[in-house]
């Protein structure tokens, strides 16, 4: 008798193990839903069921300080088009803890058991590559708001994102500079460790090269360093005309602090790291002088923007950053590709979001490629007197 | 049917087979904390290895990286125990964190790694397969737990000193842990990689090895599926209150904490011993006779069992023993008395293999004394001992404790129970008749399931005798066996002494009580400062003045009373 169940046992262990080691090819599931397609086209589209939307952010941990602004933005956007009427849209918020393992389960929970039909976030581009390649497969349409890595939009048609490049913004701040500074040689420091910084990184090197900027000091450190004395020290070393920086927020504040308590009072240009009314706040008066490369501007006079920075400073009691920004365009996209043929499942989704032209927003005219990727001028901005003002030549 | 739970399956699946990684190393009671080291290893090599299309059309490429991460994890574990397995508790636990650092920084700097950036990989794991690997692992723990080995494990957890002189190879079983430890890390990071499609060193970072510790602590090591129960619990709890609707960010860590921090206080045992808790008491086996008969006779009467030439010790300046020339034959009872502090126990231990003597030497049951070795090869030879302070094995039951003590005379059972060997069984009950021969043979059969700590005095010093005598010794060491006894039992003991020597049984009895000495020894050697200072037939060695004056004393009337 033992040996019967014993040996039963082990043949359905064994029979557990050969399915396990199986893989399966399994495509992306077309599933088309009659209650989200309505009548009307443009601002006339109603839509009859509401429209399920996922939002997955980092609200806790390292990168809450931008989750929490793009919480905001988006919550801010869809109350607005919610109360417009026509079409309501209902949000799941989604903490990814600043980590891959729960980002990974919060697309899964978005994906398959809210079955929403669209998905903005991450916070990060480094969950984004892991993530996206989820979402992808699902055909989800996904639209990221501060995933501005080189290859985030190249994972698939499903992918879109509303956040400047890096290399945009890098791109358009190192001409300005050079122009209204005349900036000949410069010292380059970058965050080696996080994929974002280090695309900037290869942006900047591209840039400078092309304008003829000389890089006399290059260093790098990594994310979580707090003592940069041996980067700065080299650059204090060497006269440079400015510091060009490529790193988060995080490393930025303590950076940039050591560099001016060195005596280092060269001009420090950076990327969408800088963009923060709160990185202003911390760095008090070492923040004088920076120059930033961005997507929006509190100094802009776009479309809606003076409303925007209005309401939220209302709503929220604090002004608005970029993150926040971008978040309440994504979620305006994403409506506008809903409206388009008033039919919101995700292939129509999909199939308009790449169609967008022009779009007026916040962040002045945008556009989406079919291929994912964004089209918007970058604003290029001087911090004076602790105010944001658009640096111009 | 789960669709949208996959990620929230497996990675339960993935943080058990994590807590297997450390619940192997604190079954054998070692707090090595290297496993992300071992893990990124294995991760990244395997990218090297495992095929990018699946193998013969539709097997999952991790079947090669599986293997390829154990070996990677293994081997590095090898490598790194070498050196560090010297040091225990916290500074093994600082050198093998430090190994994990290590590995991490050299894995951001290096080249093929892609540094911080990390590498992308297909995403081959599916949830079946992560819990086809948690099922095996639970299976190997389920079937090492009562086996020879996984007793080994559980005495080198309770006390290194005590298993050593059980006959267990101490240095030997905490490697064993140790490479096990890094096979499973190994597996870990494999299965990580292939599950996410992603790997960068930052992933294999203090916090992973912070998961891994509190995840197998709070599901409970002494149980093997402990770490199965630690992962679903602290996976479960925030996804439980997500559904509750508990909504803000710092009330899931807070909640979190202090439900770790009730089972950590309520249940030192963690979340398995709810589980263990209603398990039900050993039920004696009929006697058997055959096992015990079986067992080689004792060597016959007059061998000479234990050689000593000029033995000595010294502790810097201190001299604890010196010059000490001794010869045990089988058959023997001898007593060994002397005043505190008179070099009695050190002798012992050095016999025993516990300290290798500084000048002079000998040999014990043919091995010699030396500085090589250990005491598990004294006890192999068959030498038993009990400790002047018992030492048991606090989490083991009376049963267990013996069951340890029946090391020497069995044969390793894990991988024959992992294939239901009928010899294994065979082997198993074996152990159990010996060791519930020597519980009878002390009285203890009624409590062979107590904890020692459930003891009283005297029963826990006859439980560890009978440890001892599990081992069916040649050369049997008690170290003051009747401290803390009252008359009655001392006269139990000394009975039981007597026993042993008829059947042939060689003693070596370390007393105070002079009298109980005096009734049982064949032969006396009383020790002071180091030195033997008398030795030979009980009564005329009492009766040497040297002895009165530096032990006996006299009574009142100035009279010797035990002559």
């Amino acid at each position: 008798m033992r040996f019967y169940r014993t040996s039963g046992a082990l043949a359905a262990a064994a029979a557990l193990l050969a399915s396990a080691a199986c893989v399966s090819e399994e495509g992306a599931a077309e599933q088309s839903d009659d209650t989200l397609v309505g009548s009307g086209t443009g601002a006339d589209c109603t839509i009859e069921e509401t429209v399920p939307i996922g939002a997955v952010l980092s609200l806790t941990e390292a990168a809450a300080f931008a989750g929490e602004y793009q919480r905001e933005g988006i919550e801010m956007a869809f109350e607005e088009i919610n109360a417009a009427g026509g079409v309501e849209y209902e949000v799941t918020y989604e903490d990814d803890k600043t980590s891959l393992e729960d980002s990974v389960a919060a697309f899964e929970k978005v994906i398959d058991r809210d079955e929403v039909s669209a998905i903005i976030g991450p916070t990060l581009s480094n969950m984004a590559f892991t993530t996206y390649t989820d979402s992808q497969s699902a055909g989800v349409p996904t639209v990221g708001i501060s995933t501005t890595a080189e290859g985030i939009p190249e994972i698939g048609d499903y992918i879109f994102r509303a956040s400047l490049p890096e290399e945009v913004a890098l791109a358009a701040s190192i001409p300005a500079a050079k122009e209204t500074l005349g900036i000949e040689n410069v010292a380059v420091l970058y965050d080696s460790a996080d994929e974002f910084t280090d695309s900037a990184f290869n942006t900047m090197t591209d840039v400078l090269a092309d304008e003829g900027v000389e890089v006399v000091v290059e260093e790098s450190f990594e994310t979580g360093d707090t003592d940069f004395s041996a980067q700065l020290s080299k650059v204090q070393q060497n006269e440079v005309d400015a510091l060009i920086l490529s790193a988060l927020p995080g490393e930025t504040v303590p950076l940039v602090k050591q560099a001016r308590d060195l005596g280092i009072e060269s001009p420090i240009v950076g990327g969408n790291a800088f963009n923060s009314p709160v990185l202003v706040g911390a760095l008090e008066d070492a923040s004088e002088g920076l120059i930033v490369g961005g997507a929006w501007s509190a100094a802009a006079d776009t479309t809606g923007n003076a409303d925007f920075i209005a309401d939220y400073t209302e709503q929220y009691d604090r002004a608005p950053d970029q993150f926040a920004a971008q978040a309440y365009t994504a979620a305006y996209l994403i409506d506008e590709a809903v409206r388009a043929d008033c039919d919101a499942n995700r292939e129509a989704i999909k199939d308009n979001l790449g169609q967008i032209l022009e779009f007026d927003s916040i962040l002045g005219p945008i556009s989406l490629a079919e291929d994912g990727e964004v089209t918007q001028e970058p604003f290029v901005q001087i911090i004076r007197s602790g105010e944001f003002t658009l640096l111009e030549g | 049917m789960l669709a949208g739970y996959d990620t929230l399956i497996t990675t339960i699946a993935l943080g058990a087979i994590l807590a297997y990684s450390f619940h192997v190393v604190l079954m054998a009671g070692q707090l090595s904390l290297g496993q992300a080291g071992f893990a990124a290893l294995g991760a990244y090599v395997s990218t090297l290895i495992v095929p990018t299309e699946p193998l013969f059309g539709s097997l999952s490429p991790v079947l090669v990286g599986i293997p390829v991460g154990a070996a990677v994890g293994a081997l590095a574990a090898f490598g790194l125990g070498l050196p560090v397995l010297r040091l225990r508790g916290v500074f093994l636990a600082i050198a093998t964190i430090a190994f994990g650092e290590m590995v991490r920084v050299v894995i951001t700097n290096a080249e093929w790694t892609n540094g911080a950036l990390g590498i992308r990989v297909e995403k081959w794991v599916t949830v079946d397969l992560a819990w086809a690997v948690v099922a095996v692992l639970a299976y190997l723990f389920w079937r090492l737990g009562p086996s020879r080995t996984g007793r080994a494990f559980a005495a080198v957890r309770e006390d290194e000193l005590a298993a050593g002189s059980m006959g267990v190879n101490v240095v030997r079983t905490r490697m064993t842990s140790f490479v096990a430890s890094g096979a499973i890390a190994g597996v870990y990071g494999v299965l990580f990689a292939y599950f996410f499609g992603r790997i960068i060193p930052a992933a294999f970072d203090f916090g992973l090895m912070l998961d891994g510790l509190v995840t197998a602590v709070v599901g409970g090591y002494l149980v093997y599926f402990g770490p199965i129960l630690g992962s679903g619990f602290l996976t479960a709890v925030p996804e439980i209150q997500e559904s509750l609707g508990l909504e803000a960010g710092w009330i899931h860590p807070l909640v979190t904490g202090l439900l770790l921090l009730a089972v950590i206080v309520f249940l030192p045992g963690g979340l398995s011993s709810l589980v263990t808790r209603a398990r039900r008491r050993p039920r004696p086996p009929e006697p058997d006779l055959d096992a015990l008969a079986a067992l080689p006779p004792p060597p016959e009467t007059g061998t000479a069992l234990v050689r000593l030439r000029d033995l000595g010790k010294d502790y810097g300046a201190v001299r604890a023993v010196h010059g000490v020339d001794l010869e045990i034959a089988s058959g023997d009872i001898l007593g060994v008395i002397g005043p505190n502090g008179a070099g009695k126990t050190t002798l012992i231990n050095m016999i025993s293999g516990l300290e290798p003597p500084t000048t002079g030497g000998g040999d014990v049951l043919g091995v010699a004394l030396g500085p090589a070795g250990g005491a598990h090869r004294f006890a192999q030879a068959g030498l038993s001992r009990t400790f002047q302070h018992s030492k048991l094995f606090d989490r083991l039951s009376a049963l267990d404790n013996v069951l340890v003590g029946a090391h020497p005379v069995t044969r390793p059972t894990f991988l024959r129970r992992l294939l239901w060997l009928p010899s294994a069984r065979r082997d198993e009950r074996r152990a159990h008749a010996l060791a519930w021969a020597q519980l009878r043979r002390v009285g203890l059969d009624d409590r062979a399931g107590l904890r020692p700590g459930a003891l009283s005095y005297g029963d826990q010093r006859r439980l560890e005798i009978a440890r001892a005598l599990a081992a069916h010794p040649a050369l049997l060491i008690l170290d003051e066996p009747a401290a803390g006894m009252n008359h009655v039992e001392a006269a139990d003991l000394a009975e039981l002494i007597r026993s042993l020597a008829d059947d042939g049984i060689t003693v070596l009895l370390i007393e105070h009580n002079v009298r109980m000495v005096l009734e049982t020894c064949t032969r006396l050697v009383v020790m002071n400062f180091g030195e033997v200072i008398a030795a030979g037939e009980p009564r005329e060695v009492a009766a040497d003045p040297k002895v009165v004056d530096a032990y006996l004393g006299t009574g009142e009337t100035g009279e010797n009373e035990y002559v």
